[in-house]
């Protein structure tokens, strides 16, 4: 199986896929073209800077990483809040097994310009073994005082009742496993992408 | 050979023993209810039946049909016939009920040797035990349970009942918190599945459930044991004396 790490770049309808590895992207979209990229990540070190320079400049950034055997990946991402009324969202949720140990740092910096800006960051992760390791440090530094900003984190293994709920209907433990595994990850990736991640799947539960 | 033989069944959960020696029979075809206080120990019953690992069995013996359910996975019991309609179910966000329901029914089906039900039969079979519950299409398009309010997860788990066909059912609390309309409707979803060949354990505190669905026998639960069993008329005298001449 590919595990290079994928980069998808959206502009309105159309994707544009670059392999990337160990290597540091810096993008800095106007107003009148956010960044929306999707970014899959199966080892290494990814660094992701956005500077949100023009005023109502956007961003979205979805990260999933699927991080087995023990490998690790380090995952960076920081948001600088520049100009005014920028906007910011990034998703990431990851999957970690076997030895694998993952860090997630994640940033927004909102500067003293950037009044009624909203920086937004959400990270979930699952854990499939006890030996796999995430450690997320999300950094917020807000220089401005009317802006909205919000950050969470939760790393855990997967839901006991949600998993013994879907055995008591007969489902085994692989399609339960499965199933939680796919619903958890949905929407993270355009579904061109589907294959590849159904199939780390179906080789981790 | 009982249906289902549980004898002298002890249970921990969290290093603290909830069932203290529990003993029920029932044959084929019967209908039992289950009375007793609260934290009683009357859903522990229903999650060890259906292999909850949470809760851990130190002693006793659990039969379903003659075969050993204590080396039985939940998923293993379920496919052999047994399925609890849980008190509080969990929500599943981004799993379609369809494709939870497809899954389910297929292992099962696969496990018996039988043939997988194609996309048209799979639909008619969804959309026929949907409307005698009165579950709309909307509903169906929903993920499992998310966002349902407390009758609307009852309603579906009598569905996924209704739906997968079990030969022995375990309803825990159908009636919490149901309206009259609602509490009908699923009865009426129960009902129409008793058959000779299919036995129930209703799980309740209240009488209420027990003028919908008539059972064959009742059992007061106590402190993790049935300290007393006796026919449809036992609710009746529950509900005017409580269970204080029990205790
Ligand atoms: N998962 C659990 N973890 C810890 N304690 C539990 C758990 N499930 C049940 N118990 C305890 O076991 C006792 C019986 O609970 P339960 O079987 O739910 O009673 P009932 O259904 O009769 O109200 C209660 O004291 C309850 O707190
Ligand atoms: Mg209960």
């Amino acid at each position: 199986m590919n595990t290079d790490n994928i980069l998808l770049i959206k502009k309105g309808d159309v994707i544009t896929q670059r392999h990337i590895s160990d290597q540091y992207m810096t993008f800095e979209p106007n107003a009148s073209e956010p960044l929306e990229c999707f970014l899959l990540v199966f080892k290494g070190d990814t660094q992701i800077q956005v500077n949100l320079k023009e005023e109502g400049a956007t961003c979205l950034i979805q990260a999933l990483y699927l991080i087995d055997k023990d490998h690790k990946a380090n995952i960076d991402i920081k948001i600088s809040h520049l100009g005014r009324d920028t906007k910011s969202s990034q998703i990431i949720k990851g999957i970690a097994t076997d030895q694998s140990k993952v860090s997630f740092f994640g940033n927004i910096y909102i500067d003293n310009n950037a009044q009624k800006s909203d920086g937004y960051q959400n990270h979930r992760a699952l854990l499939l073994s006890d030996d796999a390791c995430v450690q997320a440090v999300p950094a917020l530094e807000i220089y401005a005082d009317d802006v909205k900003c919000s950050h969470g984190s939760a790393t855990g293994p997967l839901d006991e009742n949600a998993l013994f709920y879907l055995l008591s209907r007969g489902i085994s433990s692989k399609s339960a496993k499965k199933i939680l595994l796919e619903s958890f990850v949905s929407g993270m990736i355009p579904t061109e992408y589907n294959s590849i991640i159904q199939q780390w799947i179906e080789d981790h539960v | 050979m009982a249906f289902l033989e549980i004898k002298d069944l002890h249970v921990e959960v969290a290093g603290k023993e909830i069932l203290k020696g529990c003993t029920l029979s029932i044959e084929e075809g019967e209908v039992h209810a289950i009375m007793g206080p609260n934290g009683s120990g009357k859903s522990t019953l229903a999650n060890v039946i259906a292999g909850n690992p949470v809760y851990k069995v130190t002693k006793g013996s659990l039969l379903f049909r003659g075969q050993n359910m204590l080396e039985m996975s939940p998923d293993e019991r379920a496919r052999a016939g047994v399925f609890m309609a849980f008190q509080s179910p969990v929500e599943l966000p981004g799993v379609g009920i369809a494709q939870f329901l497809k899954t389910a029914l297929n292992e099962k089906l696969k496990s018996m040797g039988k043939p997988e039900l194609d996309a048209v039969q799979f639909i008619k079979r969804l959309k026929t035990r949907a409307q005698a519950l009165n579950i709309s299409d909307a509903m169906l398009k929903r993920s499992v349970n998310e966002g349902f309010s407390g009758g609307e997860k009852k309603k579906m788990e009598t569905f996924q009942m209704a739906f997968l066909e079990p030969d022995f059912c375990i309803l825990d609390e159908m009636d919490a918190g149901l309206d009259i309309d609602a509490l009908k409707t699923v009865s009426d979803g129960i009902n129409v599945m008793r058959e000779k060949t299919r036995s129930f354990l209703l799980i309740t505190h209240f009488q209420r459930l027990l003028n919908y669905i008539e059972p064959d026998y009742i059992h007061i639960m106590i402190d993790g044991q049935i300290v007393h069993s006796g026919d449809k008329l036992l609710a009746k005298s529950l509900e005017e004396k409580g269970y204080d001449e029990y205790r």
